[in-house]
């Protein structure tokens, strides 16, 4: 079992831009995220936030240094090695949501279900009704396509949900919703958090958010600044 | 892992693409089917046609003319052979049997063929399913396809060479030129053979000889039919069967009929001459439509290679929620493999009803009825598009699982 405290040592990655030339886009010399908190990323676009929660999620790495959570070893971990753990331990929502529009609400929630059972139990199906039911989601058998932003967002987060994570990961979760939509949105997820005793790490740029953060890291430049 | 719901979802989203694939794959392998199994079925069909026709002789002429006139009734004025001859056939210990066949004339664009009973029962085998068998002149017995009714009464026209009538359907070339002094009475119906002889009108060769003022054949007016023909002058025919007492005694017999102003044949000879030909342009067009096929599946493979850049998101997501690489592999790979063999079944079944269809034209024409299924040519040729639809989609599973989510997450 993982623990959801987190351990970034030496941390760069480095890219190549047009010209082939390499550039750093994340520099973390040393970060410690407790279990259990709401840590706040911040910074301008382009910054580094979306490739620091990649590298979190296991879903890039790094050019050098290491990622531990809690005794996993992330960063020296295969890539099928990687996947099944962010599917065991990592709930992510994205900006844009990224749903499957052709399947429905109940299909998209339980779709990470099926990248390791041949098919969904009872349990399952039931526990993904009921966190569809708990983010005031009805109908769970409309399609996806037909959903307003709002709910798309409701059901991105049941998805993140569904195997009951110790890590949630959120990539600008209100950046496309209105103030309403996102009020909500950032109440579920820190609800969720702290139901599950979750670490909840969320890249905004939204103050609102940020403010109910337990710390807040600043990017600027793909260098980590400062802890507020 | 159930790759199930993903491969359902990204064959809903190209819904279009997937059915314009489908039947692009289908029409492709439909091709190929079609001329395998129409070949197949029209070679069965006509061997089975033959069956009846142990050994012909005929006037020296085309080979193939005369085995298409005698066997598949597609009548051409073929040079007639000396009507003595009958008579020597029956005397001839080696013959089993000899039956004259005389044609030329037609009633309700069907032919009329004058012949004797031992040929009509097909030397015994036969017997009418309804009326009688001919026991004098101008009486007829009609294949199991005429559509005339016993007891009725007909008058013969005169053919004309090298013009197509339709069975059941009076032209004008047939109103033009009957022979109003003969009437025919229908008396028997034969049990249907499956072949162009369900539409033949038979009737005693004496009657076709007398219509054409050549006499009856016979020293005696009205008496019996068939050999012995004992008249001073027995009327010439354009075919005659011959049935051998035994097998060696069939290539003797063609042996010594190939002299002396008449040729003999083994219809199945002929045909093994024109199956070659037909196998060569089957061989040909199979070939043809394979390539077709390969092309068709390359042109799907490099339009699936396209959306799989387009949807590099799609499956990164699958990724970044957990996914393996192998589950990614799998969706594309299962859906492209999907995708091929319906195109695939879709075009066996395309093909084979595309040439029911072609049979049923075919039947229609000639008579001779065919029963076209897909062998093991055919599947082979579908099994061959289903690996071949698998190699590709392993290939596209490789490109879709390839590469960092990450980058495709924020492209």
């Amino acid at each position: 079992m993982t623990g959801n405290s987190a351990t970034l040592q030496g941390v760069t990655v480095l890219r190549r831009d047009s010209n082939g030339k390499l550039f750093t886009t994340l520099a973390v010399p040393n970060l410690s995220i407790p279990s259990g908190v709401c840590i706040g990323i911040a910074g301008p676009s382009g910054a580094g936030k979306s490739t620091l929660l990649d590298v979190l999620a296991g879903l890039l790495v790094p050019t050098t240094g290491s990622v531990t959570w809690g005794a996993t070893p992330l960063s020296r971990f295969g890539d099928r090695e990687r996947a099944v753990w962010r599917r065991q331990n990592v709930g992510q929502v994205f900006q844009d949501f990224l749903l499957i529009p052709e399947l429905s609400i109940l299909a998209n929630v339980v779709l990470p279900v099926s990248f390791s059972s041949l098919q969904t139990t009872t349990y399952q199906r039931q526990r993904a009704l009921d966190l569809i039911a708990s983010l005031g989601l009805k109908d769970a058998g409309r399609h996806a396509a037909l959903l307003s932003r709002g709910e798309q967002q409701r059901v991105a987060l049941a998805r993140a949900l569904v195997m009951n994570p110790s890590i949630i990961l959120a990539d600008e979760p209100t950046a496309s919703l209105d103030q309403s939509s996102a009020t909500l949105v950032a109440d579920l997820l820190f609800d969720a958090a702290r139901q599950r005793h979750a670490t909840l790490i969320i890249a905004s740029h939204d103050t609102a958010i940020l403010s109910r953060m337990d710390f807040v890291h600043r990017i600027v430049g793909g260098e980590v600044e400062a802890s507020a | 892992m159930n790759p199930f719901p993903m491969v359902l979802a990204d064959l809903r989203a190209m819904r279009w693409g997937a059915l314009f694939t489908i039947l692009l794959i289908g029409i492709a392998v439909a091709i190929g089917v079609a001329v395998g199994s129409q070949e197949r079925a029209m070679r069965q069909a006509s061997a089975r046609a033959s069956d009846d026709f142990p050994l012909i002789i005929g006037a020296p002429s085309s080979q193939a003319q005369l085995v298409l006139t005698a066997v598949y009734l597609q009548p051409e004025a073929l040079p007639l052979i000396e009507g003595s001859l009958l008579n020597t056939l029956a005397q001839d210990p080696r013959v089993s049997g000899a039956a004259p066949l005389a044609y030329g004339d037609i009633v309700k664009g069907y032919p009329v063929v004058g012949t004797t009973e031992n040929f009509v029962t097909r030397w015994g085998r036969l017997a009418p399913v309804e009326g009688r068998l001919f026991a004098r002149e101008n009486e007829a017995v009609i294949g199991h396809a005429v559509r005339l009714v016993i007891g009725e009464t007909i008058t013969p026209s005169h053919g004309v060479a090298g013009h197509a009538a339709t069975p059941g359907e009076v032209d004008e070339e047939e109103a033009g030129n009957r022979h109003e002094h003969t009437k025919l009475t229908v008396v028997g119906r034969l049990p249907q053979l499956n072949s162009p002889w369900d539409r033949a009108i038979l009737v005693p060769v004496e009657s076709v000889w007398e219509t054409h003022g050549l006499g009856n054949g016979h020293l005696v007016d009205g008496g019996v039919l068939g050999a012995p023909f004992d008249a001073e002058k027995v009327p010439g025919v354009p075919a005659i069967v011959v049935k051998p007492a035994q097998v060696f005694q069939a290539y003797q017999l063609r042996s010594a009929y190939r002299q002396n102003g008449t040729m003999a044949l083994f219809p199945a000879e002929v045909l093994v001459q024109l199956y070659q030909a037909m196998g060569n342009v089957k061989e040909w067009l199979v070939f043809a439509a394979a390539l077709n096929n390969i092309v068709v599946v390359l042109a799907i493979v490099l339009l699936l290679v396209t959306l799989i850049g387009l949807r590099r998101r799609r499956y990164a997501i699958l990724r970044a929620l957990g996914a393996t690489r192998s589950y990614v592999a799998l969706v594309v790979g299962l859906g492209a493999t999907l995708l091929m063999s319906a195109g695939c079944g879709f075009g066996l079944a395309l093909g084979w009803v595309g040439s029911l269809l072609v049979s049923k034209i075919i039947t229609g024409q000639t008579g001779l009825a065919m029963n076209p299924q897909p062998g093991l040519d055919e599947l082979g040729l579908v099994g061959l598009m289903i690996a071949l639809g698998a190699i590709c989609a392993l290939f596209l599973a490789f490109l879709a699982s390839r590469g960092e989510p990450s980058e495709a997450l924020r492209s």
